[in-house]
């Protein structure tokens, strides 16, 4: 009877977002503000918050996977802060999920963030190689061009002015 | 506010007494070598005699703002390896800008200002929209410095924010206000060695804690993308980077007053050296971020990555290195701005616009008054922290879009005013959309390709030649 | 795609830029060195 009205409460506790005093919180994710996030620089600042405010110290637990099941999962990050900028990221799907850890035990993982990457469409990188690889040939050239033509002082000045 | 910000390495105090000596040594350097500039000439131009060593120092230094201390290592930690090599093709602004100087001297061996030219060379409309591009670059650049400096101070010591980036505009406006471009060319010297110095020790010591196999097995396992030499953003940055860098220097009066400065046959050489000598700085500075992750550090905000890396590694002496570097940085391109920028509101709005006038001594109160107010509005500006990138790369497609009206101004007989006009506005327009709809990685390429497409329809269709005499005359 | 560019090329950046700017200290102080002598820094 005892065992089962405990059980009641934990699952009433839960259901209601409320943890109980001796199992770590669930961290939930502030930025970025929407999963699946678009990151076209394969770059976003990660942050997390724990529903309600401790004093204690924390150490957070960052992990990344390529598959949604976090059966390739590694350790991104491990620490006190609550936030964690990734960059470098190839193209595709990237999951991240945090939990607290401490020496006995540990927090129950936050729901899955997933960063998209995906970078500008190699056509318009082509392109846009291709005219700056012509501008810049162009103003090496108009420089040089206009260099050798009046390289040296005109006749009619000979002033240079100050001191000299 | 970052959990970076929230403990930050240096006491306040230690701080403080930084700000302080350096304050104290630039705005007395700036004294003693403003006792130099007897004339409106020699206060605006430091007598237009300045040597090889100083030239080079001079040019170098300006160009390493905070910006290269702070962003080249977030150009690095989110774009890597190519991302530390767009940041340093700035440098072959100051290299092209070599030639470009000669044919400055040679065109208005008198002149003062780059608005000075673009009125003598295309007439009013040109030099007003030109004027309005310049204002806005060089306050955006001003705000982006004393932006990033006040970030660093609280970062770094705990000083907080606006007190830290007013402490910097204080000093910088002090000495710039008593010596003129001497103090600017003469502190820049000293400041420039304190950078290189600086740059190298922070770099070697980070690499004594880690090497670079261990660093690139990291990025090879967590931030691939940094290693990939296809990696589209970083290689549209690579060109991006390069046209900002050649619009920020052939059409912004710190480099033009930099030109009339320097003794003639000097001009080109220190230009070219300078250009070479800033290369690798940002590669240098930069590289610490793609170390970051393989030495565990977390980073919050890429913004202060550089001085986080180099003060978690080196501890309260590397965060002193960092304080140091990054102040002589600041005021080696803050006092030259505020120089250069005031110049051109004296010259170009105050005598040319306005028709302000006078003897030698009130045309220097103006200047003075000038530098004061442009202190003053970088400070109220500063006070509303912005985003770095934001604030640098949007005045992007601005300036190159004045790439080729200068060029082709300096060189072409058949450089029309209308297609000056036409390239700096649709140059800019274009930019400014392709900005926000394609990315700000797109903004100065596009901005640049635009304005050559607008000059060179324009002078193919001029039918007048113009007479090279008239500037000469003019500015006689 | 992706196309590691290789470790040594980003060694030798890394290590070139290092020695390129201590080569810097060297050219600035030696030009003021050599214009200080002659009366020439401005």
């Amino acid at each position: 009877m005892l065992r089962g009205t405990f059980l009641f409460l934990s699952f009433w506790l839960s259901a209601n977002g409320i943890q109980s005093a001796a199992e770590p919180s669930q961290p939930r994710w502030v930025s970025p503000a929407e999963s699946p996030f678009l990151a076209d620089e394969g770059k976003c600042l990660l942050r997390w918050e724990l529903p309600e405010s401790e004093n204690s110290s924390f150490t957070f637990q960052v992990e990344q996977a390529d598959e949604s099941n976090f059966s390739n999962a590694r350790v991104r990050y491990e620490g006190p802060d609550s936030a964690t900028y990734i960059s470098g990221l190839p193209e595709g799907m990237h999951h991240y999920r945090v939990r607290l850890v401490s020496d006995d035990e540990t927090g129950p993982w936050s729901e899955s963030m997933e960063i998209k990457v995906e970078f500008v469409s190699r056509q318009l990188v082509i392109i846009l190689l291709l005219l700056g690889s012509i501008v810049f040939v162009a103003t090496v050239w108009a420089i040089w061009k206009g260099h050798c033509q009046y390289d040296g002082p005109p006749a009619s000045n000979s002033n240079t002015g100050g001191r000299q | 506010m970052s959990e970076a910000d929230a403990n930050p390495i240096l006491n306040p105090t230690i701080g403080w007494v930084l700000l302080l000596l350096f304050g104290a040594a630039w705005i007395g350097l700036g004294i003693y070598w403003g006792r130099r500039a007897k004339s409106f000439d020699g206060f605006m131009l430091a007598g237009r005699n300045v040597g090889m060593a100083l030239g080079s120092a001079t040019a170098m230094a300006t160009w390493v703002t905070s910006n290269t201390v702070m962003l080249a290592p977030v150009f690095a930690l989110e774009k890597g390896v190519w991302g530390m090599l767009a940041y340093s093709t700035a440098s072959f602004g100051l290299l092209l800008f070599a030639p470009l100087s000669a044919r400055i001297r040679q065109l208005i061996p008198k002149g003062y200002t780059s608005g000075d030219f673009m009125r003598l060379r295309y007439g009013k409309l040109a030099w007003v929209l030109f004027l309005l591009i310049t204002v806005v670059y060089s306050l955006a650049w001003l705000v982006s410095m004393g932006t990033a400096g006040g970030k660093l101070l609280q970062t770094l010591s705990g000083i907080p924010y606006v007190n830290g980036m007013s402490m910097i505009l204080f000093v910088c406006v002090v000495y710039t206000l008593f010596g003129g471009l001497y103090a600017v060319i003469g502190t820049d010297f000293i400041q420039s060695i304190i950078i290189l110095i600086g740059v190298v020790l922070v770099g070697r010591l980070v690499l004594l804690k880690t090497d670079m196999a261990e660093v690139y097995q990291s990025m090879e396992r967590h931030q691939p993308s940094l290693i990939n030499a296809l990696m589209p953003v970083a290689l549209l940055s690579l060109f991006n980077n390069m046209f900002f860098g050649f619009g920020e220097v052939f059409h912004n009066n710190v480099w033009w007053s930099r030109a009339y400065a320097m003794r003639k046959d000097v001009a080109p050489k220190a230009f070219f050296v300078s250009g070479l000598l800033w290369f690798p700085i940002p590669i240098a500075a930069g590289f610490i971020a793609l170390s970051a992750s393989a030495l565990g550090i977390n980073v919050i905000d890429p913004n202060t990555v550089g001085p986080l890396v180099a003060s978690s590694v080196l501890g309260k002496s590397g965060a002193i290195l960092v304080f140091v570097v990054v102040f002589c940085s600041l005021a080696s391109s803050i006092d030259s701005l505020l120089a250069a920028t005031s110049d051109l509101l004296v010259e170009d709005v105050g005598r040319k616009m306005l028709g302000v006038g006078g003897s030698e001594d009130q045309l220097r109160t103006f200047s003075k008054l000038v530098i004061c107010g442009l202190g003053m509005l970088t400070w109220i500006l500063c006070a509303r922290e912005m985003n770095l990138l934001e604030i640098l790369f949007l005045s992007g497609p601005l300036v190159a879009s004045a790439i080729w009206p200068v060029l082709g101004g300096l060189y072409w007989e058949k450089a029309s005013s209308a297609g000056a006009v036409l390239a700096m506005i649709t140059g800019s327009v274009v930019g400014l959309v392709a900005y926000y709809k394609l990315g700000w990685y797109t903004a100065s390429l596009i901005s640049a390709a635009v304005s050559m497409v607008v000059m060179l329809v324009f002078a193919s269709f001029q039918r007048q030649a113009f007479d090279w005499e008239t500037i000469s005359k003019a500015s006689n | 795609m992706h196309l590691p560019i290789p470790a040594f090329i980003v060694t030798l950046i890394v290590y070139g830029s290092l020695l390129g700017v201590s080569l810097g200290v060297i050219v600035l102080l030696r030009m003021f060195w050599k214009d200080w002598k002659k009366g020439e820094l401005w």
